[in-house]
């Protein structure tokens, strides 16, 4: 269900259904159902932030209740106990959950999805016997619960009893709605979910794999403790019953009834599992009993979600001049990246051992600046094996690699990408639910030094910097010929040629001095393969990019490469030019297997 | 008796379509090898037909009967496929290995059954309580085979049989396999890179290019330059 | 012997408790991949049907908790059918939240029936004897739970490394694709697995019962207890859940009479994030919670 898509730029859906609210909030409605508006909303604002988490990062979360738990006693005990202003107590609280988010994100990003679960879901534990235990007694008052003191603002009554309280709900919620969207939207937003479809893909980029992700957490606990602010307010009265981790269980569930992933869903998630009740008058545990099973059945069959559903619907409904009337970037060219003197690649005597298995063994390997590279051989031969040396996804266990004369045997992913080494993968992993055009800006992530802090504060933030990203991309994707007709498209939709082609755009868009492809042709057709052998030969003579490429295709690298490298378990059995390389009978052996004098057959 | 008989079958990997039109077919007891380059859609093949991906064919059966969809559906209808990699049950004794693959089909193991596994295969023999983890990829291979062989299937397709192994591995362990399906009168399907190998064997070779095959009868018979054609 | 080797030795009881338990989390993870949350819940869910028969229905009690386990093992099965089966190669992260799922409509079933939390005396069916073993007073709970766990331990043993069927499921577990492409019905096999599973769960509640009162959230620490212990032998361990359920069980007990049973909590879920981030294979597994 994580591999379901994440939705972008879904802030027009979120906001109309802010509006209904707000619609909502101006008619005369009796108390009982703004009583359930408002928790609806405060669960929301948990909701929308749990799903940056869970719906773009895509990892399981089973503890975002505790975390509105903190936010609830927080606030509720500075402002009872130790009088403190509202907004202190509240911004107090904040930095106390994100402090407890950091200290548990640090342990959890470590973890596969299974301790993700096991330890969010055992956080809420813990925090449920913490509110109802003694060690904290003097703050929770444990099973007692705590009081909310009434909150007003000068003449607003901020009450439960009061309209007032409604419209802060409101008002949160939309702050929360709007900041989580420009955090799924921005940069920060698009690493999110490009760890989603791949980490090491990511990391190649330039992506901190663990910070990113604890970022992500650390955002959802804040929003998740901020909520407790409307919800303590609406409840008057906290008990730890309130915050029994099984509705951390319900948060989720909310994200997935709604549509994970999508911001607005979680939203309309939140609102059916807290308006239903009232259409169930008195119905009890009924009610959680039919929300358990609604759980299952959307989980089993629609894990999209109902905003999956009605995305689906919205699609078929042709739209006039593209989904996205987003005004299109001039394309700036882009300087190219000096030409490098000398070899841009020099590897010597490379080896890697896995468990026994020599993949590499002592393989050196040289390539000149602004030339192309081919590297060869079977299935299995350690091709990819020396790519991922290359990019920094692979130690290898002996021998040396040095790029434009600096070693970099010891750096990581990210740092190689720095010295101007990118690459594509034999599997493109462009992020299925990102346009082409967001999918190439990826390339920049690791071009500038950014904050999220900036992603959040939206566009009008970091609108200069929005213009040289966009031009940088729309330039490699002109360079990789991809017509701008499909640059709006989703990456799902394009066809496998074309996503290999745009995997390339995505590697040269951040300017690189050494570019590694990944079997660029295989699983083309015949013309696809003669437009990458032009786009390399072009991108080699027109921009002096120095290029590594590993390929199956004979006529292919003979078309393309100044000098190939052959490969046959582990060795290099030959080097040079393609045609005398081509014609080794060492090489035909490689390819072609060995046959056996006779058909005799020994057994053993 | 017609064996397995493929005409015009069509599957998709990874979203994108690898075959297009596969024409294959293995009579009872022969031996079949299909070759073809990299990426070409040779595992597709076996996986299509074993149903562990979709597909879809003007005619899929075996022995006059179609094969079903499911794969333990088409291992029990009498077609073992070796998957590539060879996957042996790395918590399992050598011999639980041996075991799973007769009884999986619902038949039993026991002495003769055994027996007749380290007949074909004997350097099993010493490796019998070993967990099947810790042997060698040669070793690993001969398992993989023997295990599909204590099914006692009609047709045994194996992929990839060569990779990874060294040439002397792969001499032995092609050697006991022909020798085993000639014994049993199972037919065999090899899919391999090791194009000569397979030529110098086989009584009909596949090449598979396009997503669709063309058949070569008097595959041992051709030189080397008419498959350096073929291939590149 | 003082407070906290009594502590130890009714940590060692309890922490069979918790072995059983967490043994059939693992029985299921091994057959099927996932690890099943809602396993306290069956737990429970079952002692409630045995109390039901026997309190309510007047039925003996041994007929009672025959009955309790036969309805258990169709419960597991037909959670299988209804909630695993059914798209059932959607992935092992969104079958793990099916099982989330099915905790809560267990539970919400439960608060129906019973009220949410409310208290039940379980008809008692242990003397509640004990005798001195070694200087150290052992409850006979205590020495059934671990005779129990013995046999429950021994007769699994057997049916794994000694029958065909047992094969199968250790073979499913290994390589379920594999195993498919031999000629295994590994749905069949899965089935099996949540059936065993069921019986298990039922023991575990029988054994919980005489010392915690029976209600619908009885087995809430239990599970992830449970859990904890699963991981710590190794998630494809068997013995290893029942030598995590004593640690976890010792290491409870103990800092709960030290320092209480917050202090407990934290203790253990310490141990959790510990043992995830060390060595995630626990103890004795080997390398296959990364499927997750």
């Amino acid at each position: 269900m994580f591999a379901a898509r994440a939705h972008g730029h879904t802030l027009p859906f979120a906001l109309a259904i802010l509006a209904v609210l707000a619609g909502l909030g101006l008619l005369p409605i009796d108390q009982g159902m703004r009583f359930t508006v408002v928790l609806a909303m405060s669960w929301g604002i948990a909701a929308v932030g749990l799903d940056l988490f869970s719906g773009y990062l895509g990892l399981a979360n089973f503890g975002g209740f505790a975390f509105v738990g903190i936010g609830a006693y927080g606030i509720t005990a500075l402002r009872s106990e130790a009088h403190v202003n509202v907004v202190v107590a509240l911004l107090l609280t904040m930095a106390l959950a994100a402090l407890l988010a950091a200290v548990l994100g640090a342990a959890m990003v470590q973890l596969q999805h299974f301790g993700a679960a096991l330890t969010t879901f055992f956080f809420a534990f813990v925090l449920f016997n913490v509110l109802g235990g003694n060690t904290l007694d003097p703050i929770t008052h444990s099973e007692n619960g705590l009081a909310v003191p009434p909150l007003s603002w000068g003449p607003l009554d901020l009450t439960a009893n009061g309209p007032w309280l409604y419209w802060l709900a409101w008002a949160m919620l939309l702050a929360t709605v709007a900041v989580t969207s420009n955090y799924a939207n921005s940069r920060a937003g698009r690493a999110l979910r490009l760890l989603k479809r791949s980490e090491p893909v990511a990391g190649t980029l330039g992506v901190r794999a663990r910070l990113t992700k604890l970022g992500a957490f650390v955002f959802s606990a804040v929003v998740a403790a901020a909520a407790g602010l409307p919800l303590s307010l609406a409840l008057g009265y906290l008990a730890p019953e309130t915050f029994h981790f099984g509705n951390s269980i319900t948060l989720f569930a909310m994200l997935v009834v709604g549509g994970i992933g999508s911001l607005a869903g979680p939203l309309i998630g939140a609102l059916v599992f807290t308006a239903l009740p009232q259409l169930m008058q008195g119905a009890g545990a009924a009610e959680a009993l039919l929300f358990a099973a609604i759980f299952l059945v959307f989980v089993i069959a629609l894990p999209d979600g109902l905003f999956g559903l009605l995305d689906a619907a919205w699609r078929r409904v042709p739209v006039p001049g593209g989904r996205l009337g987003r005004p299109r970037p001039l394309a700036a060219v882009a300087d190219p990246p000096p030409p490098v003197e000398g070899d841009v690649l020099v590897a010597e005597d490379v080896t890697v051992v896995f468990g026994g298995v020599r993949a590499l063994d002592g393989v050196s390997v040289r390539v000149r600046g602004g030339t192309i590279h081919a590297l060869v051989g079977p299935n299995g031969a350690g091709k990819t094996t020396f790519l991922n040396c290359v990019s920094g996804l692979l130690r290898p266990t002996g021998g040396r690699i040095a790029v434009a004369g600096r070693d970099v045997g010891r750096s990581r992913t990210h740092q190689i990408r720095g010295m101007g080494v990118s690459r594509t993968f034999q599997n493109p992993s462009l992020v299925p639910d990102l346009s082409v055009l967001d999918n190439v800006r990826l390339g920049l992530y690791g071009s500038h030094r950014w904050s999220v802090a900036r992603d959040l504060a939206g566009g009008w933030a970091s609108r200069g910097r929005h213009r040289v990203v966009d031009g940088l991309a729309a330039a490699a994707l002109e360079r990789v010929g991809l017509p701008a007709a499909r640059w709006d498209v989703l990456a799902s939709e394009l066809s496998l040629g074309e996503q290999k082609v745009v995997d390339i755009a995505r590697a040269i868009a951040g300017g690189s001095r050494l570019l590694l492809l990944d079997e660029p042709t295989s699983g083309l057709g015949d013309d696809e393969i003669a437009r990458v052998a032009d786009l390399l030969k072009r991108l080699r003579t027109e921009h002096r990019l120095s290029i590594l490429v590993v390929a199956h295709n004979v006529g292919f690298v003979q078309d393309t490469s100044d000098t190939v490298t052959v490969l046959d378990f582990g060795r290099v059995i030959a080097e040079g030019e393609p045609d005398r390389v081509i014609a080794d009978p060492e090489v035909m052996t490689a390819y072609l297997g060995v046959a056996e004098a006779g058909a005799g057959v020994a057994a053993g | 008796m017609s064996g397995l008989e493929v005409a015009g079958l069509r599957a998709a990997y990874g979203g994108a379509v690898v075959l297009t039109g596969v024409d294959l077919r293995v009579g009872p007891g022969e031996v079949v090898g299909l070759v073809g380059r990299n990426g070409a859609g040779k595992t597709t093949t076996l996986r299509a037909i074993s149903g562990t991906i979709p597909r879809r064919a003007d005619g899929l059966s075996f022995d006059g009967a179609p094969l079903p969809a499911r794969p333990y559906r088409v291992a029990r209808r009498g077609v073992i496929h070796v998957p590539e990699g060879r996957l042996v049950l790395r918590g399992l004794s050598v011999e639980e290995n041996l075991a799973f693959g007769a009884v999986a089909v619902g038949r039993a193991f026991g002495a003769a059954e055994r027996e007749r596994a380290l007949a074909w295969f004997p350097p099993l023999g010493p490796l019998l309580p070993r967990p099947a983890g810790l042997l060698s990829g040669g070793e690993q291979q001969m398992l993989a085979i023997a295990r599909g062989l204590m099914a006692r299937p009609r047709l045994l397709m194996v992929d990839e049989m060569s990779l990874g192994l060294s040439p002397r591995a792969v001499r032995d362990v092609l050697a006991a396999v022909l020798a085993a399906c000639r014994e049993e009168g199972v037919a065999l399907l090899m899919v391999d890179q090791n194009l000569r190998l397979l030529a110098a064997h086989c009584d009909r070779l596949y090449v598979l290019a396009g997503g669709a095959t063309t058949c070569y009868q008097d595959a041992a018979g051709r030189s080397d330059e008419f498959w350096r054609s073929v291939y590149f | 012997m003082g407070l906290v080797g009594a502590a130890a030795v009714s940590g060692v009881a309890v922490g069979f408790v918790y072995g059983m338990l967490a043994f059939s989390i693992v029985l299921l993870f091994k057959a099927s991949g996932i690890p099943n949350f809602a396993q306290g819940n069956i737990a429970t869910f079952g002692t409630f049907i045995v109390y039901l028969l026997a309190a309510r229905a007047g039925l003996p009690l041994a007929a009672a908790i025959g009955l309790g386990f036969a309805g258990t093992a169709a419960l597991g099965v037909v959670i299988y059918l209804g909630g695993m089966l059914p798209r059932g190669d959607a992935g092992t992260l969104n079958l793990a939240i099916r099982t989330l799922a099915i905790y809560l409509l267990l539970f919400a079933v439960m608060n129906l029936f019973w009220g949410v939390g409310q208290p039940f005396a379980f008809p008692r069916f242990l003397p509640a004897a004990s005798m001195t073993v070694a200087g150290v007073s052992v409850s006979l709970l205590s020495l059934v739970t671990v005779a129990a766990a013995v046999v429950l331990g021994g007769a699994f043993w057997l049916l794994y490394n000694r029958t065909a069927t047992g094969l199968l499921l250790r073979g499913i577990a290994d390589r379920p694709e594999v195993a498919r492409l031999l000629g295994a019905d590994t749905a069949r096999l899965s089935g099996l697995a949540w059936l065993l599973a069921g019986l298990v769960a039922v023991v575990v509640g029988l054994l919980t019962v005489p010392t915690a009162l029976l209600s619908s959230d009885m087995m809430d620490s239990f599970f992830l207890y449970a859990f904890t212990a699963a991981l710590l032998g190794g998630m494809t361990s068997l013995p290893g859940a029942f030598v995590g359920g004593v640690v976890v069980g010792v290491v409870s007990n103990v800092v709960t009479v030290l320092r209480g049973q917050e202090i407990s909590i934290l203790a253990i879920f310490a141990l959790l994030i510990v043992i995830l981030l060390v060595r995630p294979d626990g103890l004795f597994g080997h390398g296959v919670v990364e499927r997750l």
